[in-house]
């Protein structure tokens, strides 16, 4: 059974509260527009000092196996049930940006996102969306071509595409650094449970893109991050108003070179990585791709910032096969 | 080079010389048309490539930072490596997906900078430099984890095509990368004086 309040119940305490805090003058500008919604970080369920780790070949195998593997890397963390509860709203955030197969790990194994679906569904969840807004457009090809649309239907899950700006709404990110505002698809902010569900690849800008990174994907003009001063601060600063409940990592095959588009150099690592804290489970996954933690500009500044732990020595990893 | 990429290399030569011909027809566009119609329009159409349909509302430009339309964040790479634009499209064939990307870049060195750059991203032993290029062009193919990649190029301009799909088809990734950068570099081209009687 899912711990504390729902995610959705305590978005819309904190917007209450917010209101109040902004009536108050503690919340800073509220950036483009005044109509942004102020939030807080919202309360994690799960223990955040312990990761899982699950290593097991699931590419081109069927979709018992790799829900079987998932439940095996959730079963430390409590099993799915930790996460969510019966009645709630469970968004899984793939990355589905570009128009490339499975094959060239470009995008999330389709295979996971299922199983994913498939052990949310088992907890007695109101509904399952799978979410994201593509790079590539047309946004139905990509995803397509990507495996998304069968991942749905498969999982017995709703796919939404993001690509309506009118479905997004101004949120304030009150500990911004550089970015303080932002436009999050309404589907996201609805969600009682936020599951991250990247590949982990390299990144022609950032070095690496994993879960933090991900959740750019959940914004309607990624073009402000890019012009900012740093893409890598506006990635720490968003993780501060909107971490994901869950971040499970798809390592099974690993982009290494060309990223984020591809296609490159692959490697097949076999590998699922999943945790509550972000930043432990960015910093544990940059290893995948043979990268210091710290290398990572926003992992090691969302560690600065109190997102998380990217001091693995202080985190309790558990293997499973 | 295998027979079959070799058969396709000389189909595609032959195909290259007729449409070098029928695009220097093109060429009195050239005069004021802006990069962004270049781009797009040096794109081969779908009836181009046989068996290809190009897809509707793939057509993508951008310049600068407008190249994370395309790439995303890693648009860097290519505008600090001297890439001043870029045009895209996807075409569609059974069940195989392809992207032709066409660059436009500050120089010709340039072009060549980058093209060793995308390169040297593909596993030593899957890359192949192209043969059978018109003199002053450069290009190479690699097929790597479920795709075939070919880069082409020649003056300021550098296309890539990426096929992905079932059968991997690098002879026709070299014949799309190819034309694009063939029709980009006719449409640069000044119209021709046709001499007439009275010019003497």
């Amino acid at each position: 059974m899912a711990k504390g309040i729902s995610r959705r119940e305590f978005l819309i305490l904190a917007g209450q509260a917010g209101a109040l805090l902004a009536g108050a003058g503690v919340v800073r500008s509220l950036g483009q527009s005044s109509k942004a919604t102020a939030v807080v970080p919202r309360q994690r369920l799960g223990n955040p000092e312990l990761l899982a780790v699950a290593h097991g070949d699931i590419l081109g195998k069927s979709e018992r196996e790799a829900e079987a593997l998932l439940r095996a890397c959730l079963e430390p963390l409590g099993g799915i049930k930790t996460f969510v509860a019966p009645g709630s709203k469970v968004v899984i955030k793939p990355n589905v940006a570009f128009m490339r197969t499975p094959e060239q790990a470009s995008s999330t194994n389709p295979l996971l996102v299922t199983a994913m679906a498939t052990l949310c569904l088992q907890a007695g969840p109101r509904e399952v969306v799978i979410f994201d807004h593509t790079i590539d457009t047309p946004a139905d090809v990509c995803l397509s071509m990507t495996g998304m649309v069968e991942a749905a239907r498969k999982g017995k899950a709703q796919l939404v595409s993001g690509h309506e700006q009118s479905a997004y709404q101004q949120v304030s990110i009150p500990r911004g650094r550089v970015l303080t505002s932002a436009e999050v698809h309404r589907v996201v902010l609805g969600a009682d449970v936020l599951i991250n569900m990247p590949i982990a690849k390299v990144h022609g800008a950032t070095g690496a893109t994993l879960g933090m990174k991900n959740l750019m994907g959940v914004v309607w003009n990624r073009g402000v991050w890019h012009s900012s001063s740093s893409l890598d601060q506006c990635i720490a600063d968003f993780s501060t108003a909107y971490p994901a409940t869950l971040t499970v990592i798809d390592g099974q095959r690993v982009l290494l070179t060309n990223g984020p588009k591809g296609p490159g150099r692959t490697e097949d690592k076999h590998a699922v990585v999943a945790g509550v804290d972000p930043v432990a489970v960015d910093a544990y996954s940059a290893g995948l791709l043979g990268f210091a933690p710290e290398r990572v500009a926003h992992i090691a500044d969302a560690a600065r910032m109190g997102v998380g732990q990217m001091d693995l020595r202080k985190v309790r990893v558990v293997k499973v096969s | 080079m295998t027979p079959m990429a070799k058969g396709g290399c000389r189909v595609l030569t032959g195909r290259i010389v007729a449409w070098v011909l029928s695009a220097a027809l093109l060429s009195s566009l050239a005069a004021g048309e802006s990069l962004e119609k270049r781009l797009i329009g040096a794109l081969p159409q779908g009836k181009e490539i046989a068996g290809w349909t190009a897809l509707p509302h793939s057509d993508v430009y951008g310049e600068g930072e407008g190249l994370t339309k395309i790439y995303d964040g890693g648009y860097k790479q290519y505008v600090d490596n001297g890439a001043q634009a870029a045009a895209r499209r996807v075409y569609l064939k059974g069940g195989m997906t392809a992207e032709v990307v066409l660059h436009y870049m500050v120089s010709a060195a340039a072009a060549n900078k980058l093209a060793r750059i995308k390169r040297a991203e593909y596993s030593p032993g899957k890359v192949k430099a192209l043969k059978d290029l018109p003199r002053g062009w450069s290009g190479f193919r690699a097929q790597e984890s479920g795709s075939a990649t070919c880069c082409v190029w020649s003056g300021k301009y550098l296309a890539a095509a990426v096929i992905a799909g079932r059968q991997l088809q690098a002879a026709a990734a070299a014949l799309m990368a190819r034309k694009a950068v063939s029709k980009a570099l006719a449409a640069e081209k000044p119209p021709r004086k046709v001499k007439t009687r009275k010019d003497g």
